[in-house]
């Protein structure tokens, strides 16, 4: 598959100072529950993404604890409010060490 | 009065058929929901796709940006639209996945013999033929299929084609136009069957089929009818009864490509598709 | 000398314990918890602390035709200062519990969407804690089949 952690983000490219506007993003990712078996029979270890926070101009405004029955390749949507641009960042991380962040701009006018 | 039994009869009997037919027509709306969602993990493949393009270099040095332009800018926009076709410098009618093996090999330098590259290249989800398939196949977006058949080597892999789609192989049978065409709008179990020829389904590929959570090119999807569908009895004969699956890139593939692309002219390009 | 059927039903015992082992180990996602102790582990509460609440909705397929990618829209009709998080569970999956969102006052609306595994045809319900203890919830019966071939 892609390589793993990959994050794209989508944003309304007019946002009105105000409105309330939909976040949504796709990780690249196996969410490996730990229950399935390969071809030869051997159990695959769970591999998950166990958290996203999103990040407005360094402010928190959501957190996202989630677990292996969510969706491989996971979407996520959020609304999301604000008065001013600025920038929005995702982190996010896994159950075996890996650690992401994707920052987009957010333009309000 | 008994008359009036029958008529109650007929009424009940007619509604009943009536409810049966109505909620065949209600097909599940599994897809059209994920479809609605707007964004599915289709877009991160072209996304991979892009970040390959610019960026990954060749044994030569060479990146596909360094003779396309930076996100394909130069002469890309509207390739995939047009192809399959021939070309000189391949020497034959090549599909969008056999296109990129060319570039790969005769401009970046990657070796074609080269087992453990072609192993990688070739196989389902390909390492880089799926994401680069993706991104190039998204520059077409918004324009319509042209697949013009000029060339006589495009001729004689369209007329390979037709006659491909109702060739009937294997102990079972089958061929192409038996599902795809003669029961098309059916369903098997809870999906419905496609028309790629009348449908003009090829809009919609290279997609993420969400049913194995792949991405998927055509020549994927050829090659693996012809292995799970034409096929497979464990008490038949491997060697006499089981249509293997055709070798990536051969006539078998291209010829139905071109057969389904041509039949899709006019229809607008929307990849990354979405389906089961 | 060990008899040969000896040896075949010593063996077959032998390998399935071994096939029994990952059951037996594995993390907490591989062990089956019912909704009752999942309720309790993410939100301290029973099934009968749900308050059933048509403020809050659950847009989902009613038939999956697979349930490795149901997607579900979660949306509720209360102001989202008062929330504190909004939860995912899915009666019959192996661990019900499936995500947990928390909001604040710069979400603007109670909404959150996604897609989920089903492990099969399942209640999946959406349950908003509020900040004032209440816990706000509906329900939706997803039906999961297997479309097509191969």
């Amino acid at each position: 598959m892609a390589r793993i952690g990959r994050a794209i983000v989508r944003v309304p490219k007019k946002i009105k100072k105000g409105d309330v506007f939909k976040v949504q993003m796709v990780i690249t990712h196996p969410m490996e529950t730990g229950r399935r078996k390969d071809r030869h029979g051997k159990t695959i270890p769970a591999h998950y993404i166990t958290k996203v926070e999103f990040f407005f101009n360094d402010k928190k405004v959501t957190t996202l604890h989630t677990g292996p029955a969510i969706s491989k390749n996971p979407y996520f949507a959020v609304m999301m409010k604000a008065t001013e641009s600025g920038k929005l960042t995702i982190k996010y991380e896994d159950n075996k060490g890996g650690k992401w962040e994707k920052s987009v701009p957010v333009k309000v006018s | 009065m008994k008359e009036k039994k029958y008529l109650v009869g007929i009424i009940a009997g007619g509604s009943f058929l009536v409810a049966a037919v109505t909620a065949q027509e209600q097909t599940p709306s599994h897809l059209q929901e994920l479809l609605e969602l707007g964004m599915h993990p289709g877009h991160a493949y072209v996304d991979e796709g892009r970040e390959l393009f610019n960026t990954m270099k060749g044994p030569n040095g060479k990146t596909c940006a360094s003779c396309h332009g930076e996100d394909g800018s130069k002469n890309l926009e509207g390739a995939y639209a047009r192809m399959p076709r021939y070309y000189t410098d391949i020497g034959k009618v090549a599909d969008l996945d056999l296109r990129i093996l060319s570039c790969m090999t005769q401009y970046m330098g990657f070796d074609p013999k080269d087992k453990k590259f072609r192993k990688e290249f070739d196989k389902w989800s390909g390492k880089y033929r799926v994401p680069l398939a993706t991104f190039v196949a998204s520059l077409s977006n918004g324009m319509e299929i042209n697949v013009q058949i000029d060339d006589p080597q495009e001729e004689e892999m369209y007329k390979k084609g037709e006659k491909l789609w109702f060739m009937r192989v294997g102990a079972r049978d089958f061929s192409c136009g038996i599902c795809h065409s003669v029961l098309a709008g059916k369903r098997i179990r809870l999906q419905g069957l496609p028309d790629p020829v009348k449908a003009k389904v090829y809009t919609h590929w290279p997609a993420y089929r969400f049913g194995n959570d792949r991405m998927w090119t055509m020549e994927d999807r050829v090659r693996s009818c012809f292995r799970a569908y034409f096929l497979f009895e464990k008490k038949w004969n491997e060697k006499s009864d089981w249509v293997k699956k055709p070798p990536p890139y051969s006539d078998w593939v291209i010829a139905l490509e071109l057969y389904m692309k041509h039949a899709a002219n006019g229809g607008v390009i929307e990849v990354p598709g979405l389906l089961r | 000398m060990i008899s040969r059927r000896d040896l075949l039903k010593t063996a077959s015992a032998g390998a399935l314990a071994l096939l029994m082992a990952p059951a037996l180990i594995g993390s907490s996602f591989s062990r089956d918890m019912t909704l009752e102790e999942a309720l309790k582990e993410h939100l301290g509460a029973t099934l009968s602390d749900l308050t059933q609440s048509d403020k809050v909705r659950i847009k989902a397929p009613t038939i999956a035709e697979s349930g490795a990618n149901v997607p579900v829209q979660i949306s509720a009709d209360v102001p989202v200062e008062e929330v504190e998080a909004l939860y995912i569970f899915a009666d019959a999956n192996f661990n019900p519990w499936v995500t947990t969102v928390e909001l604040s006052p710069m979400n603007g609306e109670v909404f959150f969407a996604t897609r989920i595994k089903l492990a099969k045809t399942s209640v999946v319900r959406a349950i908003i804690k509020m900040k004032d203890g209440t816990l706000l919830a509906t329900s939706k019966e997803i039906k999961v089949t297997v479309g097509g071939c191969g």
